[in-house]
């Protein structure tokens, strides 16, 4: 059974169809690519499943519960965590400050508890996460910035920390969304390399909305092409290669 | 008198719909509140007054003196305000607003005094149709109300500017992208949200009191006719509007003093069953 | 936030002269002033921090009077003894709020302003109509002075204005002592990130609503504490004591000493308070004075009073051509 599923998922705009009918499926410890011209509906696909938006129509399944028109905070709950494009870290909290908020609801701490906890405890809690945090710097390699103000980093570095803030839910399947852009050759070996460690350690699924075609290539075992909000294709790398609709697809949206 | 409370409810369902419809183009397109928006009714109520009232000009001058002078007013909100502040996110310039709406009121409280003003009506007395009365000062509202209406759908339907502000309420970063001028549509539709004001209050000075408090409650009012219906919404105005117009007439004609609370009653439920609106978008 | 030495040290020091204060002064005005300024300060610091979670609050008043309407009620009708309403005029306010918060917690910011001031105008009706619970525009009227007997010592609020003074202080205290904590700790940071971005912290498991509602029912629970000091020191609660007008007050003193920082709540309460003395000659000016106070601070003050020093340190590294690491904190 697959992990995620969804089903005829769509999703209208008042005349507009962003999605149509999509069906997609993800494994476990699987790294699927989902790629597209600009405007064919991959962000909203992941607005979808994440609970962001509601389909107009259709069924997202995961580990075969139904989860259509669920909340986000309920579904990143349940292990699905997505990284956003823009806004993707707190810029005026310092970086480890961050991951302390991306800590918070696993640490299991609620208001109350905070309120009534002594301070021996609330020390005990707080040296937890920051242990945590610290191990999450630690795989991103961001420890020495760790007092920055996140706003301060640049691009690359601030894509990290959404990826390790993701990390922080402990998901069963990573929604990354177009995480190299903006990135230079150095700092998207980085991510790749901390995305595949992800997988490697955790067993972590992984959808990539991707237009760094090298990329997806490279580290997608299958992918699937959408344009305007519908599937084209899908395949291994190879297939997609070579399959003309996708050529077409991106060669006659330019 | 039935009939009577049935004709005012048309009244106050086209001024309430006039003023939701500027409203809700207001939030949709700009996603903020204007506190100050009732005070352009105000400001227009009190044009009509002195020109009409005080220094009696001929009354066609007076709602195009109105029309004008909110429609500079709206300009300064946009340029001092609107635009400055564009990008601090929403509660700023609705603070701000806030706080020119409450010196727009004391100004007028300075400058007229806290009495009642009346505006004469255009026409005056009353039609008798089979066994009740038509008071004719509604008429004016009707038909003026009416005409506004139908003169912005034909803006808003089938001109340039028009099919660009649907394109601004859709998807503003989109519309920029295309390469429409942003900052000059935004004035075109605080001209058109201001006249929509200036309307309500050219209509509803005759029939009602002008008083340097009179934008507060109708804010109020507009504020939970665009909430019901949606926000961003025109039909969800006009419906919201309409709605809003006769619940209100025959609130205050039977209920008295629980009108208020019947009104609002009305849209709690309303929002209760449907938290987007009548019109809404999730 | 974690607070250096010398920060730590300030608020005792003052806290310590504010309750040695009334041995040296008896003028029951001055100590009144004080006693509102207290009440006011419990009231801000709710408000700031809403505004935190990205909410402005101009219906502090309804739940301030609530929790008044609550000891007046309890005390002249029920006769239950002040320390147990006590309490309980703080639930009250903190359900209602629960109630409220259910609908106008679902809508953006400053939607949920304009709830604000439709729930002030509602509950001014509602005080003034509900006749059988609340007594119209006449209100309640003598409340009896509490006695609180304390190791064996009565306490008589009857004979001076100073054990009011002393339970404002104590409330106020122990308001800060609460938002401080709360404010400085991971909590607080959710709380700053929900007024900023909201998805953001959704994808986290964080339910944003979930933490508005807690944030309102706590600023609503404080208000109503205040306002069961309120009552009896006031011997009267009426209609017309919670308006709207207040609400902005206490918004305005938010936003003029700083709305990034309870401290900045703090001090813009302590400055509305002395603008309040020299103002009250002038209440036909009053909307124009603060719509314009409220305007110009938005344009070129937007952190307040309290971001000041920052900024102009920010300002001076910028013009000896150093980079500035520090930004003007948006207050939203």
């Amino acid at each position: 059974m697959a992990l995620l599923e969804t089903k005829k998922l769509t999703k209208r705009f008042s005349g507009l169809n962003a999605v149509t009918a999509l069906d997609l499926s993800v494994n476990k410890g699987q790294i699927l690519g989902l790629i597209g011209p600009n405007g064919s509906g991959k962000t909203t696909t992941f607005n979808l499943i994440s609970g962001v938006l509601h389909p107009t129509s259709g069924k997202i399944l995961f580990k075969g519960k139904d989860i259509t028109n669920y909340q986000p905070h309920t579904i990143a709950r349940m292990g699905i965590i997505r990284t956003f494009q823009l806004a993707t870290v707190f810029q005026d909290l310092s970086v480890v400050d961050n991951l302390q908020v991306a800590l918070h609801y696993k640490s299991g701490v609620g208001f109350l508890q905070m309120l009534l906890e002594t301070p021996e405890m609330a020390r005990r809690q707080n040296s937890l996460v920051l242990e945590k945090a610290t191990k999450l710097l630690d795989i991103a390699g961001l420890n020495n910035l760790a007092s920055q103000k996140a706003g301060n980093l640049s691009a690359g570095h601030q894509k990290l920390m959404s990826v390790i803030m993701a990390l922080a839910g402990e998901p069963e399947i990573l929604l990354l969304d177009e995480p190299m852009s903006g990135l230079n050759a150095e700092e998207i070996q980085t991510l790749i390399r901390l995305v595949k460690s992800i997988r490697e350690e955790r067993g972590t699924s992984i959808i990539m909305v991707e237009h760094n075609m090298k990329v997806v290539m490279e580290q997608c075992e299958y992918i699937v092409v959408i344009n305007f909000g519908q599937k084209i294709a899908e395949g291994t790398p190879s297939q997609i290669a070579n399959d003309k609709r996708v050529i077409e697809a991106y060669l006659g949206s330019e | 008198m039935l009939f009577q409370v049935f004709v005012n409810g048309i009244s106050l369902s086209l001024i309430y719909i006039l003023f939701a419809l500027g409203l809700t183009l207001i939030m949709g397109i700009f996603d903020i509140c204007n506190f100050a928006y009732g005070e352009f009714v105000m400001v227009a109520g009190f044009a009509m007054y002195l020109i009409i009232g005080k220094w009696g000009l001929p009354y066609f001058l007076a709602p195009i003196v109105a029309l004008v002078l909110v429609s500079f007013l709206g300009v300064i909100f946009e340029k001092a305000i609107f635009y400055p502040m564009r990008n601090r996110g929403g509660l700023e310039p609705a603070l701000a607003t806030f706080g020119v709406s409450g010196a727009l009121q004391a100004g007028a409280l300075l400058l007229f005094g806290g009495n009642p003003k009346g505006v004469p009506a255009i026409i005056n007395g009353e039609v008798k149709l089979g066994s009740a009365y038509f008071p004719l000062e509604n008429l004016p509202v009707i038909i003026g109300g009416l005409l506004m209406i139908f003169l912005l759908f034909l803006f808003v339907q089938r001109t340039k500017f028009g099919l660009a502000i649907r394109a601004l309420q859709q998807d503003q970063e989109a519309a920029a992208l295309q390469g429409m001028n942003i900052s000059s549509i935004r004035i075109v539709v605080w001209v058109i949200a201001s006249c929509l004001a200036a309307a309500a209050g050219i209509l509803l000075s005759p029939i009602s009191y002008v008083i340097p408090s009179m934008g507060q409650g109708l804010l109020l009012k507009g504020f939970a006719v665009v909430i019901m219906g949606g926000l961003g919404s025109i039909p969800g105005a006009l419906l919201g509007g309409f709605i809003l117009g006769f619940v209100d007439s025959f609130g205050q004609t039977y209920l008295g003093t629980y009108s208020y609370m019947f009104a609002f009653g009305f849209i709690i439920l309303i929002l209760l069953i449907r938290p987007q609106g009548l019109f809404g978008r999730r | 936030m974690k607070l250096p030495k010398w920060q730590t040290f300030f608020p005792v020091l003052i806290v310590l002269l504010l309750c040695l204060l009334p041995i040296f002064m008896h003028s029951p005005r001055y100590l009144s002033l004080f006693d509102q300024l207290f009440l006011n300060l419990v009231l801000a610091i709710g408000v700031y921090s809403l505004w935190s979670v990205g909410l402005i609050n101009a219906a502090q008043p309804v739940f301030f009077g609530l929790g008044a309407y609550t000891v007046a009620i309890l005390i002249i009708r029920v006769h239950l003894p002040y320390w147990l309403i006590f309490p309980i005029a703080g639930i009250v306010p903190a359900a209602i709020a629960a109630i409220f918060g259910f609908l106008g917690l679902k809508m953006k910011g400053s939607y949920f302003l304009f709830l604000t001031i439709a729930l002030c105008e509602l509950m001014v009706w509602v005080f003034s109509s509900w006749k059988s619970l609340f007594r119209g525009q006449v209100g309640y009227f003598p409340i009896p002075q509490p006695v609180i007997n304390i190791f064996g010592h009565s306490v008589r609020f009857s004979e001076s204005l100073t054990p009011y003074y002393y339970l404002g202080l104590i409330l106020v205290v122990v308001t800060c002592l609460f938002y401080f904590r709360i404010h400085g700790s991971r909590i607080g940071r959710v709380w700053e990130s929900v007024g900023k971005n909201e998805n953001l912290l959704a994808n986290m498991g964080i339910s944003v609503f979930s933490q508005k509602q807690i944030c309102f029912i706590a600023s609503c629970f404080f208000a109503g504490l205040a306002g069961a000091i309120y009552a009896p020191y006031m011997t009267v609660v009426s209609p017309t004591q919670f308006t709207l007008w207040q609400g902005i007050w206490i918004v305005l003193g938010v936003l003029v000493g700083g709305a990034f920082s309870p401290i900045g709540a703090i001090i813009g309460t302590v400055f509305m308070a002395i603008l309040n003395l020299y103002l009250t000659k002038f209440t036909q000016l009053q909307p124009l004075i603060l719509g314009l106070i409220l305007f110009l601070v938005l344009l070129f003050m937007p952190s307040g009073l309290f971001g000041l020093p920052e900024r102009i340190k920010a300002k001076i590294k910028d013009s000896t051509g150093k980079v500035s690491e520090l930004e003007h904190k948006k207050i939203v």
